[in-house]
């Protein structure tokens, strides 16, 4: 049944009114206009005959689309003034009165206004006795079509109703009448019954809003950050342009679910990508996913996933405080995809004196090499230049405050996109077969020269040298990795694995190298993972599962429990495995088929599930590493027994539980005894270089060094179809 | 100062009051009609215009000045007629069918007017015959339509295809102007000019009559 409502006693406001026509105080004419103003109320009061219509009912098909869908529950609503006030106005135009005739059409629309706040509280009444929240108001021609107009004067009975009728082209009789369209809907607690200024044609209207949207970040020591964002930019980009963290795993294509939000304060709409990132409640609880967010007016948000304070390995020395007069000092770099890591040290003794790391912010642009190659495709090789070198210059500051002394030299490592994104090189050949990188040379240069981009930079004539590549997969961290490793003077053969998003691997001596690398994914890395997440503060990274399959976990820093990390999810499986929780080929029991199995609870008590899918993930992954091992021995000539170590490193490898990644495969089980974690041997090799003369060395690495290509062994697809799977 | 300087001032500054007296007092000085009317009333309300257009006064100033206009022209108007005074051009304006809002095209109206046309304003829901045998009847110069929405302007090009299979479309100057109207539109069905705002559409109205006239 239409609600009618009639007889409303309002009073126009003066302020607002004027301000429609742009006059207020400081205009000249002020005074003048205030007293037409005052002498048009009386009479446009008698004329005013406000009328509310609200009736319940369904979307009908001539109106529905693919986000408006037919038999949507909905709110109709019709709001007029009458005809008489827009006579009174067009009849003072006629006699060239024009102030009289714009006042008297203004008092007209902000009466409508009055109507329309009047309406809504009504609206919220019919929703509640419901138990329906507002999805969206629809307001024709902004966000639906004209033809809505007519659906809502039928389902008012406006013509019955108040006499309001309209025509073929969809316009109302009075024509200070307003339609609209509230889409209900039952899981949504946000009552979104604003008009939506985005949406809507009138941009030279006074009550637009969206001029300067403000978006306020609460941060985690409880301090604020207001930041502009602009129209059409996402949170997300709104936060990257004001250089904000947000981790991008997927480069923003609203897969991966890293970037995600919680609003504090304000409405954001929810999206299919946030109905598919998210549950339900979270999605009640205000969850959305940055990348993916535009939002129309002032907003809290607090960014869920912090990696600022990733848990970035080092391998820290303790130092014996020598004479620092007498010491002198080199800053080694390792540029990771992930994280970046940076060591001042006494070259003398080759101890490190302080460390500074950071996560790479490059990781707005998307969490892996990929993303990055073709964001710097689509034009923004500049932008990941400056990125990267203002997280070194925030580390070279740190660093250097640390001594007042000259600093020696400056020696980067990194994988060859790093590498190519810091020097500026372009990145186009470097996705694409033949996979042929720019430049891999190493380089002597300066402070000067490679930091001439940045801004305010200093003026400093430091050596920077970086390390040689092998070849666009095999980068200078791994030539530094096997520098630390002595792979260019060790008579025994050895293996190195550098276990990250790509899989690095070398076989060998002083003699001969057999390098490669394979795509493990990001999961050891928290990528791809429901409920993954760097190394970082509270990151699950060992469990174990009793049996009552009840879980027991461990978190980095003791914190309490906001993702898995790499290591957690290798131990996850290996100890879903040893309950039987898992079958040799990955298949999850059907208790936690459909769930994922429960890990812990989050601070909020939400439960972290370690899902059916994960599981496929850490297969493909740790097959990967398995295979890419299982060619290298095969091509060297040589089995597991003539290997004498296994050195595993990376950020993610250092905190390895070697036994449980034995157990799900990822290494052959007779290289057991043999396996050492070295951590971050791309640093540690950048330490050696800048401490001792090692160019030969590393001239002698990449000379005996050659490259197996997987992808074109025929082994190795049986290989990794193979390790797929437990056994 | 001159009673034209005074009238340009007091207009300026939306004195309807004291243009009025000024107006009367300039004809019974003997000062000529015409100059009382362009020296006078046109010259100051174009400058306003040029500074509205330039955001130097705003939408009441602009009112203000065009409601002293207004009574100063109503004072001239008798003495205008008797001496066959020629306005700057004829214009025919409305909303067009379908469409009853009219508070965009009133301001397109006052703006014309203060420029020296003489208006003849059809008001809302005007179709394409009431345009053209208006125009015709006055021998308009200009045909200026109003839309507010997309279902209504599209009966611009209506009026346009009518005037074409008269034969009448070269004799007139087609203006279009409206929230959900751009120049793409306007050239799409073949409008002569389409403006932005009141102001500019009486610029280039102006323009456009002197340059028919050569």
């Amino acid at each position: 049944m239409v609600k009618k409502i009639r007889n409303l006693k309002l009073k126009s406001n003066m302020k607002i009114v004027l301000n429609l026509i742009e006059c207020n105080e400081e205009s000249v004419v002020y005074n003048e206009m205030v007293k037409e103003y005052n002498r048009l109320w009386p009479k446009a009061e008698k004329l005013i005959e406000p009328v509310i219509l609200i009736n319940y009912g369904q979307i009908p098909e001539e109106i529905s689309n693919k986000s408006i869908e037919e038999g949507k529950e909905a709110i109709f609503c019709i709001i007029s003034i009458g005809n008489e006030l827009s006579k009174m106005s067009t009849s003072e135009f006629e006699n060239g009165d024009y102030v009289a005739g714009m006042i008297l059409n203004s008092i007209a629309d902000e009466i409508l206004f009055q109507l329309d706040e009047i309406a809504k509280t009504h609206i919220i009444a019919e929703c509640k006795k419901r138990g329906l929240g507002i999805e969206k108001r629809l307001e024709a021609p902004n966000n639906i079509e004209m033809r809505s107009q007519k659906v809502v004067w039928e389902k008012t009975n406006a013509y019955y109703n108040a006499n309001i009728t309209i025509n073929d082209s969809y316009v109302f009789n009075p024509v200070k009448t307003y339609g609209q369209i509230y889409l209900l809907n039952n899981s949504c607690r946000y009552t979104n019954l604003d008009h939506n200024c985005d949406e809507c044609g009138a941009i030279s209207c006074k009550f637009r809003k969206n001029k300067d949207i403000k978006l306020t970040i609460l941060n985690n020591d409880s301090t604020k950050d207001q930041i502009n964002i602009k129209k059409n930019e996402t949170i997300k980009d709104a936060l990257i342009r004001n250089n904000k963290y947000i981790p991008a795993i997927c480069n923003g294509k609203g897969t991966c679910g890293k970037c995600s939000i919680s609003i504090i304060e304000g409405n954001i709409d929810i999206t299919n990508e946030d109905r598919t990132a998210f549950t339900e409640d979270q999605l009640n609880n205000g969850k959305r996913l940055s990348c993916r967010a535009y939002i129309k007016s002032d907003c809290t948000i607090k960014i869920d996933n912090n990696e600022e304070n990733f848990d970035i390995l080092v391998n820290n020395i303790e130092s014996n405080n020598s004479d620092t007069n007498k010491i002198k000092t080199a800053i080694a770099i390792d540029i990771g995809t992930t994280t970046i890591a940076m060591q001042l040290i006494n070259i003398t003794t080759m101890e490190p004196l302080d460390t500074y790391t950071t996560i790479n912010h490059q990781r707005v642009y998307g969490a892996d090499i990929i993303s990055r190659i073709s964001v710097s495709n689509n034009g923004k090789l500049d932008e990941l230049q400056l990125t990267i070198l203002k997280d070194l210059e925030n580390g070279l500051k740190y660093l250097k405050n640390k001594l007042d002394k000259p600093i020696e030299s400056i020696v980067i490592t990194g994988n060859t996109t790093m590498i190519h994104l810091l020097l500026g090189y372009p990145c186009n050949t470097l996705g694409v077969y033949p996979f042929r990188p720019y430049s891999i040379s190493s380089i002597t240069s300066t402070y000067n020269k490679i930091f001439k981009k940045l801004e305010n930079k200093r003026q400093e004539n430091i050596k920077i040298e970086i390390l040689p590549g092998i070849s666009t997969f095999i980068g200078a961290d791994i030539v530094s990795g096997l520098l630390s490793c002595n792979f260019d003077s060790n008579t025994d053969i050895n293996l190195f694995v550098d276990l990250g998003t790509n899989g690095e691997m070398a076989i060998g001596n002083k003699n001969k190298i057999l390098v490669t690398s394979t795509a493990a994914g990001p999961a050891f890395e928290g990528g791809n993972i429901k409920n993954g997440i760097g190394s970082i503060q509270g990151a699950i990274s060992a469990v174990t599962i009793d049996k009552e399959n009840k879980c027991s976990v461990q978190t980095i820093g003791n914190k309490k429990p906001v993702g898995i990390c790499g290591t957690g999810v290798v131990e996850i499986v290996y100890e879903l495995l040893k309950k039987d929780l898992i079958d040799e080929t990955g298949l999850l029991d059907d208790m936690y088929f459909e769930k994922g199995f429960p890990i812990a609870k989050l601070e909020n008590n939400e439960m972290i599930y370690f899902t059916a899918k994960d599981v496929r993930e850490i297969q493909l992954a740790k097959s990967a590493i398995r295979s890419g091992l299982e060619i290298l021995i095969k091509k060297y000539e040589v089995t597991c027994k003539n290997i004498k170590h296994v050195f595993v490193a990376g950020g993610f490898g250092y905190k390895l539980n070697i036994e449980k990644a034995i157990g799900i495969g990822m290494f052959p089980e007779e290289l057991e005894n043999k396996i050492i974690t070295i951590g971050n041997s791309s640093l540690q090799g950048g330490i050696i270089f800048a401490s001792r003369d090692s160019k030969d060395r590393v001239k002698k690495i990449c000379d005996i060094s050659s490259e197996v290509n997987l992808n074109s062994d025929s082994n190795f697809n049986d290989l990794y179809m193979k390790y797929i799977y437990f056994e | 100062m001159t009673v034209l300087n005074e009238i340009s001032e007091n207009l300026q500054r939306g004195k309807a009051k004291k243009v009025k007296v000024l107006v009367q007092q300039a004809l019974d000085e003997g000062v000529d009609v015409k100059e009382i009317l362009n020296e006078g009333l046109l010259s100051a309300m174009m400058i306003v215009g040029e500074k509205f257009k330039n955001n130097e006064v705003f939408v009441p100033e602009v009112l203000v000045a065009a409601r002293a206009m207004n009574t100063g022209l109503t004072i001239l108007e008798p003495r205008l007629v008797s001496i066959g005074n020629k306005p700057r051009g004829k214009v025919v304006i409305g909303t067009v069918k379908g469409d009853l809002h009219d508070i965009g095209k009133n301001l397109v109206a006052m703006m014309l007017k203060g420029s020296g046309f003489e208006v003849h304003d059809l008001g809302v829901d005007v179709e394409a015959e009431k345009y053209i045998q208006t125009a015709e009847e006055i021998n308009a110069d200009i045909i200026c339509m109003s839309a507010l929405l997309t279902t209504t302007m599209t009966y611009m090009e209506t009026v346009i295809r009518e005037l074409n299979n008269r034969g009448l479309r070269e004799k007139y100057l087609v203006m279009v102007g409206g929230a959900p109207v751009n120049q793409h539109f306007a050239t799409q069905i073949g409008a002569d000019y389409y403006t932005e705002d009141a102001a500019t559409c009486a610029e280039v109205a102006r323009n456009a009559v002197s340059k028919v006239a050569v």
